[in-house]
């Protein structure tokens, strides 16, 4: 298999500089939403606990982004990822509640927060083209 | 992905990255951006060295595999000062910057696209069915086919299946079906447990109707049909389901209001329903033979129940403890030949719950007063309580106690009406062990002590073992 210095160079020069914007914001995580979603910071841990599932008459979609899930999870709802299952499970059970779907990355989430009236996410690093509510 | 494209999208990716890295560079204090810069520069030194090193290397590999094409040069990276070139590679001719940076466009449109594709992908597999399952064992120090402690050995419990499609943004459903072996009769029945289609029109409102877990307490709505995530074996003797002798209506079939709303650094919850009084089934008429049944096809004597329950779950310091209080009212008729017996039935209750870093404090009181508004009018008055502790070990070990007790006044009708295994007064203790074995999968060990206060009935002792999985 031919491997062309050209993708070989630019996969190096990207690889460097991931490694510096998350040495440059280690640990910081971003809410994001659909323009016009009117929430605040201080919502995210009801949404993510299915507390508040509108924002004035949208209905809100948050979706989780398993990159930075575990991060997210400790910083915001001060739980692990066993007790934020057994959260879901019981608020399923009792009130027929879905959870949040999983996205795989930033840019999975950044591209449906963006095409989803009412969607809420959270990524690792500073997004651009979405509303960014605020970083944790 | 191949490797091509996955160099690609890291590529790109990176130069987002380093994008933010510079911007959040410049957005620190003076002070601190010098050093900064630095610190980049001696970082971007060392990565155009490794990029040439690779390049070389490539070049080398080629030249093995007498590839004869001609090697295009490396992609120029953006450095702070030309010192920073090394000497082995060739510098790129002033050409090239501009194909590069066409390059690098076509290259972010590409990944861009792709991952728009995969945010897109089908992922719809339809409506995720869970449910719970157990069985388990239970051996009794003394066994009486007629009550609460029919016989001993291994049992296949139940297993309960629930889905929860919604239909629209403010449209939701909830379908429950068990299929369980009774512990007393032995026989597998199918039970249509929850079967409600709901309205949300906010956040403090959602409207359900159909048939539905009855809310009062806590413990009915939280646990219910779920074994996994309730910590002990069995439930609260007196909180038990219709068909394993519970005396109270664990389901309704009517309208259920519920919702909550901000207060303070809490929430204050509620819940109001109205539907279908409950009415108690005897075996062939007779007195002191019957359970309650909760009237699934409309009231029997044309009555309505009604419940408020209405809590505040605290915030802040003291987030995991819920307060509350509830109230209830039926009219029940029996079937009790010759003549049935009709009795107002009414209890209000108080909990308060504290489910936080590693605890589980639940605690339930109800007081009924009921009048036997068919025969004498006569008032009577009887309580039912509980309180359980349990506190999680090392993230998986859960030991519990819990003391119930049910003093229950047997000129009462409702009560008479009921089997004696349902209607007696009694009081238990219960301790017992829970082992997390996987996040979906609990062990348990119980030990119990119930003793009958009327009635008739022997006491006994019981030990029960369980394995409880969730899917």
């Amino acid at each position: 298999m031919k491997i062309k210095p050209l993708s070989i160079a630019a996969a190096a020069a990207g690889l460097l500089s991931l490694a510096l914007s998350s040495a440059a914001a280690a640990g910081d995580i971003y809410l994001i939403a659909n323009h016009g979603t009117s929430i605040t910071l201080g919502d995210a841990h009801d949404v993510y606990l299915g507390d508040k599932q509108f924002a004035g008459s949208v209905k809100l979609v948050p979706v989780d982004n398993s990159a930075v899930q575990d991060a997210f999870l400790a910083k915001v709802l001060k739980m692990d990822a066993a007790k934020y299952g057994s959260a879901w499970t019981k608020k399923s059970f009792r009130d027929g509640l879905t959870p949040p779907a999983v996205k795989g990355s930033d840019i999975e989430v950044i591209d449906f927060v963006k095409r989803s009236p009412g969607a809420v996410g959270y990524v690792g690093s500073a997004p651009a083209g979405v509303d960014v509510i605020g970083k944790f | 992905m191949t490797s091509k494209r996955l160099c690609i999208a890291i590529a790109v990716a990176g130069t987002v990255g380093m994008h933010a890295a510079t911007c959040q560079a410049a957005d620190a204090q003076p002070g601190d951006t010098e050093a900064h810069l630095r610190d980049l520069e001696r970082k971007l030194e060392q990565s155009v060295q490794r990029i040439d090193e690779l390049n070389q290397q490539v070049q080398q590999l080629q030249r093995q595999l007498g590839a004869g094409a001609a090697v295009p040069a490396p992609l120029a990276v953006p450095g702070p000062a030309p010192t920073a070139a090394p000497a082995a590679a060739a510098s790129p001719p002033p050409a090239a910057a501009p194909a590069a940076d066409s390059r690098i466009d076509e290259l972010t449109t590409q990944v861009e696209q792709l991952s728009q594709s995969v945010s897109r992908m089908n992922t719809d597999t339809g409506v995720p069915l869970h449910g719970f399952a157990d069985v388990g064992a239970r051996f009794y120090t003394h066994t009486d086919p007629n009550s609460s402690n029919p016989a001993n050995g291994a049992n296949e419990k139940a297993i309960d299946f629930y889905l929860n499609p919604e239909i629209g943004p403010r449209i939701k459903t909830l379908m429950e079906i068990a299929i369980e072996t009774s512990e007393y009769d032995q026989q597998v029945g199918i039970d249509m447990e929850r079967l409600q289609v709901g309205y949300v029109a906010g956040d403090e409102l959602t409207v359900w109707a159909g048939r539905f877990h009855t809310p009062y307490g806590y413990w009915n709505t939280a646990f219910h049909h779920g074994p996994q995530i309730q910590t002990s074996a069995q439930r609260p003797k007196f909180l038990a389901f219709e068909d394993t002798y519970g005396l109270m209506p664990a389901h309704t079939v009517g309208l259920w209001a519920t919702g909550h709303a901000r207060l303070g650094s809490g929430r204050l919850t509620y819940d109001a329903t109205v539907g279908n009084s409950p009415r108690i089934l005897t075996n062939g008429g007779q007195m002191g033979t019957g359970q309650v049944d909760m009237n699934l096809l409309g009231s029997n004597n044309h009555s309505a129940s009604s419940l408020v329950n209405v809590g505040y779950e605290f915030g802040g310091a003291l987030d995991g403890l819920k307060l509350g209080v509830d109230a209830m009212r039926w009219r029940t008729t029996d079937d009790v030949a010759p003549a049935p017996d009709t009795t107002q039935v009414s209890f209000a209750g108080a909990y308060a719950v504290y489910v936080a870093n590693d605890w589980e404090i639940l605690n339930e009181y109800y007081r009924f007063h009921d009048t036997n508004t068919s025969s004498d009018g006569s008032t009577h008055n009887s309580w039912a309580a509980y309180s359980q502790v349990g506190y999680t070990l090392l993230g998986a070990w859960t030991p519990y106690a819990r003391w119930e007790e049910a003093q229950l006044d047997q000129a009462d009708n409702y009560f008479a009406a009921l089997a004696a295994p349902i209607g007696a007064s009694y009081r238990r203790y219960v301790g017992g062990l829970r082992y997390d074995l996987a996040r979906n999968t609990a062990l348990k060990a119980e030990y119990g002590s119930t003793v009958y206060h009327d009635r008739g009935l022997q006491s006994y002792n019981e030990v029960r073992l369980q394995i409880a999985v969730r899917f």
